[in-house]
Formats: structure tokens, C-alpha cells, sequence
């Protein structure tokens, strides 16, 4: 069965309100739609980010986005669902990705794209560097990405 | 095409690997590297200070767009990548 979920590594910054009307159309009358939008964020320091830098794989990185999708899509009924994600140098505050699922029902919808969230954040071929008034540093995956994915584990299996 | 002594394979590195390597591809012709271990060992010889990165267990070989093993053959036309850890989206 063909893939519903629309995929995007974004080299350029995108417009999250376009991503969201953009995405309502086909599915006006679904019951429910669900958007998220990360964005990079700022922080109170000395020495504060003011960028980070995404390295990716072109063809990888998108496989790696492709199986999370499919893993959504196989376990929610989802009618439509659709993932931005930024790649190259992102600057505070900018949008860096946009995670979209609509369903008959809430419940599917809201657990989709917390699910699809959760493994963008663990999972896909993207490495991070913070780019600093003062220096770079890449980013280490952190214990709570782990156990974030882990709430979405079958019991039994 | 096998790696052989004439063979000239190309690996890219990603994330902070390329920074330590200081070098997103290299070229390497030897005879000796057959797979991903003699692969690693040849990089680590030559680039001594990404020893840590290429020594660490979440470290992956790429071949192909294929995350795979680091026991698999490597042919001279593979497309080859040494990947650290991933930080996610």
C-alpha cells in the first residue's frame, strides 16, 4: 500500500502557516487534525546558541524518516499525515520541523504524531551542532529521547 | 568490483566524525581493506585523533544508503560512509 505520510527534508527554511493550511486540504472533513511545530529555541546564557547545524544523509536520512512513517501508519488509522523536517543551518527561533496527522478521531491522532515525534527525536539520520557566539558543539543523544521512544513499546512483545 | 590494489574506494563521514577527520570524503587505495573492520582500522591509522568516534559502539558503516555490519565485504563501487551517533531530529 502506497505511503500516505508526505515526507520533506527542507534545505531552506519553510513556512509553518503554509504547512498547516496546506496540510487541511484533502482533509477538511477528517474529525480530527494534530500539528506540531518545533522550532529552535533560544536560551539565557553567556554563550547562547544562535544556530544549529544539521548534518544529514540525502537518500539515509530520508529512509529513516520513510520507516517511522510507515510504523505510524501501520499501527493509527490515519487518513493523511505529513513531516518537514529542516536540514543545514537553522537559526533561533526558525521552524526545524512540522509533524501533521488527521484521523476520524482525536485519540489517533494526538498519539500519531507524539509517536512520530518521539522517534524523529531517536531515530532519524540527523546529527546536530549548536553554533555558539563562541564556538560549536555537536549535540550527544540524550537518555530522555531513549526512554521517550520506550512509552510506545507493546507490552508482551 | 573487489578492493584491490589498483582500487581506490571513497568514504564519507558525517556529523562530528567529519569534523574530526577534517574531511567529509577521503580516498584510500590498499589491498588490505576487505571490509568494514580492516576499513575502520585503516581510517583509525591514518586519523589517529578520531580514534574516540570511530571507536565508539554507536558508530555505524553505511554501505549503500544500507546501515550494515561491520563484518560486511566492501567493493570498490559501494558507496561507503562511517556515521557517529545520531542526535536525532
Amino acid at each position: 500500500m502506497a505511503r500516505l505520510t508526505q515526507i520533506k527534508l527542507a534545505e531552506t527554511a519553510f513556512d509553518a502557516d503554509k504547512a498547516a493550511a496546506d496540510f487541511r486540504r484533502g482533509v477538511e472533513t477528517a474529525g480530527a487534525i494534530v500539528s506540531f511545530l518545533g522550532q529552535v529555541s533560544a536560551e539565557e546564557s553567556d554563550n547562547p546558541v544562535e544556530a544549529l547545524f544539521l548534518d544529514y544523509m540525502p537518500n539515509a536520512t530520508l529512509a529513516s524518516i520513510e520507516k517511522i512513517a510507515d510504523a505510524a501508519e501501520a499501527r493509527w488509522p490515519l487518513l493523511k499525515a505529513s513531516i518537514i523536517h529542516r536540514v543545514g543551518e537553522v537559526k533561533t527561533g526558525a521552524p526545524i520541523v512540522f509533524v501533521a496527522c488527521a484521523a476520524r478521531h482525536r485519540r489517533d491522532a494526538f498519539e500519531a504524531a507524539d509517536f512520530l515525534m518521539d522517534f524523529l527525536k531517536s531515530d532519524v539520520l540527523l546529527w546536530k551542532k549548536e553554533i555558539r557566539s563562541h564556538g560549536t558543539n555537536w549535540i550527544e543523544p540524550r537518555m530522555q529521547d531513549y526512554t521517550d521512544k520506550q512509552r510506545w513499546e507493546v507490552k508482551g512483545t | 568490483m573487489p578492493v584491490g590494489r589498483q582500487a581506490q574506494i571513497q568514504v564519507r563521514f558525517f556529523g562530528r566524525l567529519a569534523d574530526v577527520i577534517g574531511a567529509r570524503d577521503i580516498s584510500l587505495s590498499d589491498s588490505s581493506i576487505s571490509n568494514g573492520e580492516t576499513l575502520r582500522a585503516h581510517v583509525l591509522t591514518l586519523h589517529p585523533q578520531a580514534g574516540d568516534v570511530l571507536n565508539d559502539k554507536g558508530t555505524r558503516l553505511v554501505v549503500n544508503d544500507e546501515i550494515v555490519d561491520w563484518a560486511s565485504p566492501l567493493s570498490a563501487d559501494d558507496a561507503i560512509a562511517i556515521i557517529p551517533v545520531v542526535s536525532g531530529g
